[in-house]
């Protein structure tokens, strides 16, 4: 894939994460070009609008972590 | 030698080594988050993402794994092919429908020693050196 595309989704995550979780943690969610298309409880749900929406991209589909998923890891 | 330099992620001010990387499943590229973790033998994913591109997971070879609490994980691997930054390579890659974490994970395999991999913690940095 484009490196720059995927350097560009790195980005958002690195910059957005904690608004993500403000909004959809544990919530599953497509981000294209810049923004949140959609949200689903699954990556099912979400990857289902994705080929239904007939994008000419796959976008990111991530799970957003909760509010607490980065404390205590131990791995 | 190429060098990709990637974020640790924030949440809450807790920092995290997690990257974006593409994975290709039958025709589709694929973007997706993990934890880089180099005490995992391999990568894992969740089976949603395969199952999501109508990738059939359940082709690859069966495997158990055993995690940090003790228990064992039901894996399927295949050989895909992965990117980081600019940088393709086949890799082992394991879908789980048991990920007991709340991501996926990127482990040793073919990518440990695909590049050089240095988690600087002072400056929340990764970078992933091609061999190459």
């Amino acid at each position: 894939m484009d490196p720059e595309e995927l350097k560009a989704y790195d980005d958002y995550l690195a910059d957005h994460l904690d608004e993500l979780v403000d909004q959809y943690a544990g919530k599953a969610v497509a981000i294209f070009e810049g923004r949140v298309l959609t949200v689903g409880e699954t990556e099912t749900d979400v990857y289902r609008w994705v080929h239904d929406a007939g994008l000419p991209r796959m976008p990111f589909v991530l799970r957003v972590p909760r509010e607490h998923d980065f404390e205590n890891l131990f791995i | 030698m190429a060098r990709q330099l990637i974020r640790y992620k924030r949440l809450r001010g807790q920092l995290a080594p997690v990257i974006t990387f593409g994975i290709r499943l039958g025709d589709v590229w694929q973007a997706v988050d993990a934890y880089v973790d180099s005490g995992a033998a391999y990568t894992v994913l969740t089976h949603r993402i395969a199952e999501g591109i109508g990738f059939d997971y359940k082709r690859g070879q069966p495997l158990q794994l055993l995690v940090g609490d003790g228990r064992s994980m039901s894996i399927y691997l295949h050989r895909l092919e992965l990117q980081i930054g600019t940088i393709r390579f086949d890799a082992a890659v394991g879908f789980t429908e048991q990920l007991g974490l709340p991501f996926n994970v990127l482990g040793r395999a073919d990518v440990f020693s695909r590049f050089t991999v240095c988690f600087d913690d002072a400056t929340h940095v990764l970078s992933f050196d091609s061999r190459d």
